[in-house]
């Protein structure tokens, strides 16, 4: 083979008459394999002022012998190692025969140009009536599929990573075919101009193939010339790079590492001192960011690039600095002019849109041949194009768009409130320092270890700038859409398709209980909520026919989901429970249940070893923790999953059961097993949360917002598997009961899916700014603080007014029954998320509520005052008449004026921690005896002042100190020179005599074992993190 | 259509079939889950902590004397607390004291104005309260004695129907607010004929007794001016105190509501004539059912069974009645709200709003007597029942340390009969359990003093056993 032309071209530009001389640098690296007709396209040209020059960086498939028979051993350049483009560029130019050459033309060895190529790129530099164009880009199509687009010149944003305008396989239709100014053009033909590598110099050898092009061209820009790109210049290219298609070379992983470290050291390079001032920062955080997203998807690798990327530019710091003197000093235009090429934010949001679409079905196999199947579908007609090209994207919109909405009433000045959502601390710190605190400081204290989702609670606050109320709000807001998103992914799983897993997911994260459990601020549930698909999924994989490729890795990821759903709902337990048996009981085909069994237990250890020392306290508690007192027994009302008043409890939630059975009813054979399960978990489900919500069930298996959690997934999957089975099969059914059953689903989902998003658009919540009812600063204001508020209700099911949270206990029987709950004054916390009520002192209450029943005292007042209650608080008529009539009568219990609420002042209330002298309670703090101690009036007292984890405080003449607070062993007294342990005090709390007077301290000693403990669990976590690390994508 | 499609189409009708039977299933389901409604609870055994108080809206005035009897019927001593009250608040510290088993005791307690009153509360125990008042001698007309049981009634409604502001008469509410938080109420005042008057709004500082002088509403004349107190904030506790120009006093404590079953009203060792008042809040007339429960057995009472009362209006009869007489006092339809007063052979008078009928024993009857005269007693005892004779124990409760000898008598009660028990001279201040089988009993204390110018009725209270 040879060209045409041989010699360099004798420069024209200078009379102004002859074709402007080119020089072909043709580069190649083991590029053997395409080599031959990346040779004939430059043979082939029709330009004639043409040269070649090629360099061999090192290549080891022989390429270089064939380019020494193509183009004789003169025009072959060898070199040593894999110079780059910018080391083969800089060859050639040192080369004396191309100092004469007007253009240089970039040609790479996987590239083939098309016979015109080169004239029409000269044409497009010289001929246009364009002036200071340096750098022209060619059409770039794919090597085997030359009507696919791979470049038609590009973009990037502000922070320099590239932008492509093309779709992913995108079709060539003359869609681009115009001559256009952009960004950057791609140097697999890429023509620059003399002044163009005079002025701005050579690409950046340092930064990589993949990167210097853009940033070549950026500089360019930078110096006044243009960059344009021409749709008549043809070329096809194979990116071998990029599929790491050369011989020898293995496919690189590291595509974070070279983009990041590439759009650093443009920005460093490439802005004004002005613009970098703004920039620089603003990429930081949003490097930031991206960082925190890795390490919330354990995409640990990819973290190391982007902090590999940043540490590359600091080392090379200096050399960025001295390029950027030269790209300034040739600078003609501001950065303001360059921003016009690069892409605006719109375009990013859709791409982001897409990519989530891309992210979300994660490891889920989905069938090639979706598109045709669904293309079969007839309904489609229905869809807008758009949705049926981008389902997953028009979702998010969708989501968007509701989410903005609905939430809306989270955003505003005052502190979020309402419902059932607990009150956070003030500070992220307050969420650490309970989780590391030996005791308990909420409620009646105690040695309970808080839950480890105050850490993800800590660290969110953290984040939004130490302000965990901001975290909360985020967090509530997030919550429904992660649950949809986790539905999504099961729903992939278990249908394969696309449109029926959104529809499903949709379904699942507007449900009644899921409208419920945001209307109320519920976190807790939210998470399990959204954990629970995932766990269905894991559980349905774990028993399903096939058994996971790595054991460990899937075991202990599955015990993270388990461990995250139990640190914040407990209940999530019971739920994953009946899957568990309803998979076991109807499994998904004939197989040896012995290993999947091996892995749920497996699942449970790594679970309960991730949380243990909230299980430690689960089981100490006898497992009460696991349920829950919310749920009337109303059958109409949970089989429509609504579990109390709140938005989403119209008569439109009975079309997601509906939907449900009209799924089971047309689901076609081969997903009948699967619906079949699903309509056992949804049966098992009602059963449950109403034996629950009836109290027919052991407190510890009482959960009906778990047991409706799961129903809402049956029903979800049962509707998603019923509209898969009906958008496959319609074509060729004739019209009868099937083919309505069929309309009836696919309207009636719509239908749902409108009316519920529009109600949670619009509809009330429960939740907001100042939801608090107006009596309650009766009972939040009163000084001095230090006490506690006893929450009853007569009215099974319902949590207590904001801010009382759930029941935690249930006290007497029939008519008179009560619901109680026991909280700090600033109510239900956060603090106490995952969390339960147990210990001895509840004990205390419970016989005290039955002596209130009893009606055999009137001083109820005095066997509350040890528990710190100095108001007892219940909603206006809901306690039971006889409740009301003996609150009445108590000597020690005045009903404030407090409208909406019943308000009880205890006159007889002593603060949590104090120094008393009074004979009565000491006597009685030593016998506990309950009749002794309604004769407490506790009048002479000291109230101690908080220090850390204890207290201090003074007596001048002894007396008793008395710590409200659940006993535990570890707490010591320092008083008169003496330390000795607290003693247990009314049988539940702590208290001793401080002989002597002088100053007293109260400490609690055996922090250590919490602080081992969170050592250890920091360790599991990080151990279970490493092992469910996710590869980096490529 | 080939066997193929014919099997698809009939598995497709199987499992529309079954989603069908689902649907069936989850209805039947849902109506035998509705039937069988909620568990049981099992709840915490009450009663460990076993206290009360009473409250003793007495009243008072210059040089009178009230004294405090609490009673103790049960087998273990009982711990005590007293807290006098007055118009300027608290008066004094709480007395604190123990009362041994089976025993009574006296506390003076300050009375020197109207608004007076006392909260006296027992602890790991049960016992029971009441005051005996007298007033101070004028000249030459003797001060009279009221004697009643203390309240445990405690609240924001207090019915008081026992007042007169007749020529001679003064009524006074007296209003006891033993708590830590203010009350703020009006008086309502019902009279025969006449539209209901209220007195304006008035706040009651918490740990503060005072009187309302119901004479000056409007109401002077008036044969019966009965009373409710209506508290918007806060909670009282209420009684009557009733003085007559030739030195007679009465006390009763008001009641929180009517009696759907009627009342009973114990009396005897009276004139023969006795003041029946019924109060009639309501907006509808009620029409009275009145029986008397004679020593000779259950008779209607002339003079009060079918009287009207008219809508929100209160009136006063006058039945006739032997010694002993219990008045049985009903409505139709309507929950009564009734006192009694009983006139004294010389001047002083003794009024009671009573029991409702059908409550149960056993009784703690408080003494009657006062403390600057002898006083002679009777306890009466009068049987409810229509049919049943009852059978029953009075044991007496003297004060600690003294021997009464004959402590315990027994008598049987023939249905609906009154009889009274003579107690030992050396006991007048005793008080009595009163303890019944076969039918329930209503026993009152009834005094004189020897000079015939003190007369008082204590209805007994009951004892949780």
């Amino acid at each position: 083979m040879a060209t045409e032309s041989t010699d360099l071209p004798t420069p024209s530009v200078a009379d102004g008459t002859a074709s402007p001389s080119v020089l072909v640098v043709l580069i190649v690296r083991n590029g053997g394999a395409w080599l031959r007709d990346s040779l004939a396209g430059i043979a082939g040209q029709t330009y004639e002022r043409l040269g070649v020059i090629a360099v061999d960086c090192a290549s080891t498939d022989g390429s270089g012998d064939l380019l020494v028979q193509a183009l004789d051993e003169e025009r072959v350049i060898r070199l040593a190692h894999d110079a780059g483009l910018s080391g083969a560029v800089q060859q050639v130019l040192e080369d004396e025969r191309a100092q004469e050459a007007d253009y240089i033309l970039t040609v790479h060895d996987d590239s083939a140009l098309a016979p015109e190529a080169v004239a029409r790129l000269v044409e497009a530099a010289e001929g246009i009536d364009v002036e200071d164009v340096g750098v022209v880009g060619s059409k770039v199509v794919d090597w085997d599929q030359p009507r696919a687009l791979v470049d038609v010149g590009s973009s990037s944003d502000r922070f320099g990573h590239p932008y492509s305008p093309l779709e992913s396989h995108e079709l060539d239709h003359g869609q681009h075919d115009r001559v256009r100014e952009v960004l950057w053009v791609s140097s697999a033909a890429m023509l620059i101009s003399r002044a163009a590598w005079v002025r701005i110099g050579l690409p950046d050898e340092r930064l990589g193939s993949s990167s210097e092009d853009l940033d070549f061209c950026w500089r360019a820009r930078i110096a006044g010339l243009r960059v344009l790109w021409t749709p008549l210049a043809v070329v096809r290219h194979v990116g071998a790079s990029g599929k790491s298609a050369r011989v020898g070379e293995s496919r690189r992983p590291h595509r974070r590492y070279d983009e990041e470290r590439a759009a650093v050291a443009a920005i460093l390079k490439n802005y004004r001192l002005v613009s970098l001032l703004w920039i620089l920062p603003l990429y930081a955080l949003q490097s930031l960011a991206k960082v925190l997203g890795l390490l919330v998807s354990r995409r640990f690798d990819e973290i190391r690039q982007v902090g590999g990327a940043w540490l590359w530019n600091v080392v090379h710091l200096f050399g960025t600095l001295l390029r950027r003197r030269r790209v300034q000093r040739v600078r003609r235009v501001r950065d303001g002019q360059v921003h016009r090429y690069m892409v605006p934010g719109s375009i990013r949001v859709r791409r982001w849109f897409e990519a989530l679409g891309r992210i979300v079905p994660g490891d889920v196999d989905v069938p090639d041949d979706e598109d045709q199947q669904e293309a079969a579908v007839p309904l489609r007609t229905m869809a807008s194009s758009a949705v049926k090209t981008h389902p997953v994207a028009a979702a998010w919109v969708a989501a968007i768009v509701v989410g903005y909405f609905a939430s809306k009433h989270l955003w505003g000045a005052g502190p979020l409130s309402g419902g059932a959502v607990p009150a956070m601390p003030d500070s992220a710190g307050d969420l650490f320092r309970e989780l590391l605190a030996g005791v308990r400081t909420t409620a009646l204290g105690g040695a309970q270890a808080a839950s480890p989702a105050l850490a993800v609670l800590g660290s969110i606050s953290w984040v939004t700038f130490g302000n965990p109320d901001l975290a909360e709000r985020l967090f509530l807001a997030a919550l429904p859409p992660i649950a949809a998103v986790s539905m999504y992914r099961f729903l992939l799983r278990t249908t394969a398709r696309r449109v029926p897993a959104l529809l499903g997911a949709g379904l699942y994260a507007l449900s009644a209980v899921a409208m419920w459990g945001f209307s109320e601020g519920r976190i807790d549930f939210l998470v399990g909520f959204a954990v629970l698909p995932r766990l269905a999924d894991r559980i349905g994989v774990a028993l399903g026919p096939g058994t996971p490729k790595r054991r460990v890795r899937f075991m202990v990821g599955t015990g993270v989901f388990l461990a995250v759903g139990l640190a914040f709902w407990p209940g999530i337990v019971l739920a994953s429970a009946v899957l568990v048996v309803v998979y076991l009981v109807a499994p998904e085909q004939r197989r040896r249940r012995a290993p999947g069994i091996g892995l749920i237990i497996g699942v449970l250890i790594t679970g309960a070893a991730l949380v243990f020392p909230l299980i430690v306290d689960l089981v100490q508690g006898g497992a009460v923790g696991l349920g829950s007192r919310v749920g009337a027994p109303v059958v109409a009302d949970l089989l429509r999953l609504v579990l109390g008043p709140a938005t989403g409890d119209w008569q439109v939630a009975w079309l997601l059961p509906a939907l449900a059975l009209a799924g089971f009813a047309v689901v076609d054979r081969a997903r009948r097993h699967g619906a079949l399960r699903f309509l056992l978990i949804a049966l098992a489900g009602l059963a449950l949360a109403w034996a629950s919500a009836a109290g027919w069930l052991p407190q510890q298996f009482s959960n009906a917002p778990a047991y409706l959690a799961l129903v809402a997934l049956a029903y979800a999957s049962l509707a998603a598997i019923g509209l898969v089975s009906v958008l496959g099969k319609m074509r060729g059914t004739s019209l009868g009961l099937r083919r309505l059953l069929a309309a009836v689903l696919v309207i009636g989902a719509a239908i749902c899916l409108s009316l519920q998003s529009l109600l949670a658009a619009f509809g009330g919540w429960a939740v907001g700014d100042n939801q608090l009812p107006a009596a309650w600063p009766i009972v939040a204001k009163d000084t001095p603080p230090g006490y506690r508020v006893l929450w009853l209700s007569g009215r099974r099911g319902e949590p207590f007014p904001a801010p009382g949270g759930d029941p935690s206990g249930v006290a007497g029987d029939g008519d008179a029954t009560l619901w109680f709950s026991i909280t700090d004054r600033e109510g239900v916390s956060a603090l106490d998320i995952g969390r339960n009520e147990q210990g001895a002192g509840y004990t205390y209450l419970e016989d005290v509520l039955a002596e209130l029943q009893d009606g055999s005292t009137t001083h109820v007042g005095a066997l509350l005052a040890p528990l710190g209650v100095r108001y007892v608080v219940a909603e206006e008529d809901v306690l039971p008449a006889g409740v009301r009539s003996r609150l009445g009568v108590q000597v020690d219990l005045d009903r404030q004026p407090a409208g909406g609420l019943e308000v009880y002042r205890n006159v007889d209330a002593i603060p949590d921690a104090v120094i008393f002298s009074d004979e009565v309670f000491a006597e009685a703090r030593r016998s506990g005896d309950l009749s002794a101690a309604t004769a407490i009036e506790v009048t002479d007292v000291s109230q101690l002042t908080p220090v850390g984890i204890g207290w201090d405080g003074e007596t001048s003449a002894g007396g008793d100190v008395w710590i409200g607070d659940q006993y535990a062993p570890g707490w010591r007294l320092t008083a008169g020179g003496e330390s000795r342990p607290l003693e247990r005090s009314f049988g539940w709390a702590l208290g001793a005599s401080a002989s002597g007077g002088g100053m007293v301290a109260v400490r609690y000693e055996d922090q250590w074992i919490r602080t081992a403990e969170i050592a250890g669990l920091a360790l599991l976590w990080l151990a279970a993190v490493w092992i469910t690390r996710k590869p980096a994508r490529r | 259509m080939t066997d193929a499609g014919r099997a698809k189409e009939k598995r497709a009708r199987g499992q529309g079939f079954f989603a069908l039977v689902a649907l069936g299933g989850i209805i039947v389901a849902a109506v035998a889950l509705g039937r069988l409604g909620t568990a049981p609870t099992s709840a915490a055994e009450g009663g460990a902590a076993r206290s009360g108080s009473w409250y003793c809206p007495h009243g008072g005035g210059e040089g009178w004397e009230v004294r405090l009897q609490v009673a103790n019927p049960g087998e273990e001593p009982v711990r005590v607390r007293v807290a006098s009250f007055g118009e300027e608040g608290p008066a004094g510290e709480p007395a604190e004291f123990e009362i041994g088993a089976r025993s009574v005791r006296s506390i003076n307690v300050p009375a020197d104005a109207l608004g007076a009153g006392a909260m006296v509360e027992y602890f790991d125990g049960f016992a029971a309260a009441g005051w005996v008042t007298e007033s101070a001698d004028e000249k030459d007309v003797p001060g009279g004695v009221a004697a009643e049981p203390c309240t445990r009634d405690v609240g924001t409604r207090f019915l008081l129907p026992d007042g007169t502001a007749a020529r001679g008469e003064d009524a006074y509410a007296v209003i006891l607010n033993p708590f830590a938080q203010p009350a703020v109420f009006t008086v309502r005042l019902y009279t025969p004929g006449e539209r209901p008057v209220e007195t304006p709004e008035q706040v009651l500082r918490p740990h503060h007794a005072s009187a309302i002088h119901l004479n000056e509403f409007g109401v002077l004349g008036q044969p019966t001016v009965a009373a409710e107190v209506k508290v918007s904030v806060g909670r009282v506790s209420a009684a009557t105190l009733g003085q007559t120009k030739g030195g007679g006093l009465r006390a009763s404590v008001g009641v929180v509501s009517g009696s759907p079953q009627g009342r009973v009203l114990p009396g005897g060792l009276d004139t023969g004539t006795a003041d029946l008042a019924v109060m009639n809040t309501t907006t509808e007339r009620i029409e009275l059912e009145a029986h008397s429960f004679t020593g000779s057995g259950d008779r209607t009472t002339a003079g009060a069974q079918g009287q009207p009362v008219s809508p929100e209006s209160a009136a006063t009869f006058r039945p006739l009645t032997t010694d002993p007489t219990t008045l049985y006092v009903a409505a139709a339809n309507a929950a009564i709200v009734t006192g009694r007063r009983t006139s004294g052979t010389d001047g002083d008078r003794a009024s009671t709003v009573g029991v409702p009928y059908g409550t149960t024993g056993p009784w703690v009857v408080l003494p009657a007597v006062g403390g600057r005269r002898p006083f002679d007693t009777r306890l009466y005892i009068s049987n409810q029942s229509p049919d049943v004779a009852a059978e029953v124990t009075v044991t007496l409760l003297g004060a600690e340390g003294v021997s009464l000898g004959r402590d315990q008598q027994r008598l049987s009660l023939k249905p609906r009969v009154t009889a009274y028990v003579e107690l030992p001279h050396e006991a007048p201040h005793a008080a009595v359990l009163v303890e019944s089988t076969g039918a329930e009993v209503v026993p009152a204390f009834t005094s004189y003093s020897n000079d015939r110018t003190g007369y008082a009725v204590s209805v007994g209270v009951p004892s949780p056993g």
